[in-house]
């Protein structure tokens, strides 16, 4: 594999790709940018699975949403978890994603035999999953009241987690979203992009201002 | 340079023979000189690329198009392509490029961001590397000894897409606008977008400045808009598709059409 490599970066330098001034352009695009243009939407393995069974779901609906929902879960925990932790609801966080997985089940069952021409593409389950899970955690949180800063525990010392976690809920609802979606569920910024119905250069965006945001919280 | 003709006479001299005094060769003949002796040097590395670019598409064939080694080569052509569209959008030279191969999309907008043209870099380049895969590699349609190198046909599909990728910009854009409208979240982002553009800010200094108007050519003006913003000479040559001397003299030229109308109005 190696020698591989070797062989095709030497043919790539001899090419036309590999004048002084191309070689210089093709530093300014970064790595992971290039292969985010390649993948298109680049899905976590749990998606990959999910979609597999819809797509192979024509006979038995009920268990395929069962097994569509138990590989989706982890990935509604991170977000329930992240989204709600800021208002001290971490206990409930779980309960929550089970709800909302819960709901993604029913949902798919209701369907009757599952359309493999429906959600088949794996960005529009994603984007589906965080659509219910966003809808459950609003619902929660309309039910509680915020916590200011200062009524965290005195008793307490305070940690620079305190700091982050009141501070993301300082963002604008799509700066948190993104923040979120791209750290605590670890999504890419393309599948992030695909879930929030922006470009991925956006997300890229709106991302760094959020961080310098955060930045000047902590400080 | 070769022997020359006794004056009055028809048959050629020696090197031995030839008298002490010669007339003296001017600057603009020894310019001229030097400007084929880099054409020629030009040509004759495009040749060797080209024929490198065909070996490097057989080793490429050999395996389908497909697997680590098609991955290799695609991302270095998205990393080229992608630098290149940008700068393109960035000097508005992309739209000079499209009326050249009749797909013209319409103007440049008036207030689009880097944002955006990162975004539209990467829409552009995402889809061109399917259709230059597809038909300029596995149908055969790029010809080396045609004249165009590998990455310059690479470029004329990234041309030929822009116009579709412009449009769903400017869709989106509208559902932006919209957006902005019902949504005061959106509505942050948008101002955090519009004053965060210090790159943007440079241009509309240079572009407002009198020298910039007074810039003959498209050419020099990209090359004053790249050379601002930090682009080497070779990336310049590179994105004009001329030599790095030729760019040298645009910006040489530029400074003393410069000089010397200051010296006009003081």
């Amino acid at each position: 594999m190696n020698d591989d490599r070797t062989h095709i970066d030497d043919l790539i330098e001899r090419s036309s790709l590999g004048t002084e001034g191309a070689r210089r352009l093709r530093r300014r695009t970064p790595t992971d940018v290039a292969q985010d243009l390649l993948d298109g939407p680049t899905l976590t393995t749990e998606t990959r699975a999910a979609t597999t069974l819809l797509a192979d779901a024509a006979l038995d609906p009920p268990a395929a949403a069962r097994r569509v929902s138990e590989l989706i879960r982890p990935l509604v925990v991170h977000y329930c978890r992240a989204r709600l932790r800021p208002h001290r609801l971490s206990d409930q966080a779980d309960a929550i994603a089970d709800a909302a997985c819960a709901s993604i089940e029913n949902d798919l069952a209701a369907k009757g035999v599952i359309d493999p021409g429906a959600l088949v593409e794996e960005s529009q389950l994603l984007s589906y999953a965080y659509r219910v899970a966003n809808r459950h955690v609003r619902a929660a949180l309309d039910h509680t009241p915020h916590l200011a800063h200062d009524e965290l525990d005195n008793h307490r010392p305070r940690q620079i987690t305190d700091d982050l976690t009141f501070a993301i809920d300082k963002l604008t609802d799509l700066e948190r979203e993104i923040i979120v979606l791209r750290v605590a569920v670890r999504l890419s910024a393309t599948e992030t992009a695909e879930v929030l119905g922006l470009r991925p250069g956006a997300v890229r965006k709106m991302q760094s201002v959020a961080l310098q945001k955060l930045r000047r919280y902590i400080r | 340079m070769g022997g020359g003709v006794v004056p009055g006479g028809d048959t050629p001299l020696d090197a031995a023979h030839e008298p002490a005094t010669t007339t003296p060769v001017s600057d603009s003949d020894l310019s001229t000189v030097e400007e084929v002796d880099e054409e020629a040097r030009r040509a004759a590395e495009s040749l060797e690329r080209r024929q490198a670019d065909l070996e490097l598409r057989n080793d490429l064939a050999l395996a389908g198009f497909t697997g680590p080694q098609w991955r290799r080569f695609a991302e270095e052509l998205a990393r080229y392509g992608r630098a290149v569209m940008k700068a393109w959008c960035y000097s508005g030279e992309i739209f000079n490029q499209c009326r050249r191969k009749n797909c013209y999309p319409g103007p440049p907008p008036d207030d689009w961001g880097d944002d955006d043209r990162d975004g539209l870099a990467d829409d552009v380049v995402a889809h061109a590397i399917k259709a230059f895969r597809e038909r300029a590699l596995i149908f055969g349609e790029w010809d080396w000894k045609a004249g165009a190198s590998l990455k310059t046909y690479f470029i004329g599909a990234c041309v030929y897409q822009f116009p579709n990728a412009f449009r769903r910009w400017r869709t989106e854009d509208q559902t932006w606008r919209h957006l902005r409208r019902l949504d005061p979240a959106a509505e942050e982002f948008l101002e955090h977008r519009h004053h965060d553009h210090t790159d943007d800010l440079a241009l509309i200094r240079l572009e407002s400045s009198t020298a910039f108007d007074a810039i003959p050519d498209d050419r020099t003006k990209i090359a004053m808009l790249m050379h601002s913003q930090g682009y080497t000479y070779p990336e310049i040559a590179e994105l004009l598709d001329t030599s790095v001397k030729a760019v040298d003299g645009l910006l040489i030229r530029h400074r003393k059409r410069v000089a010397a109308a200051t010296r006009r109005t003081s």
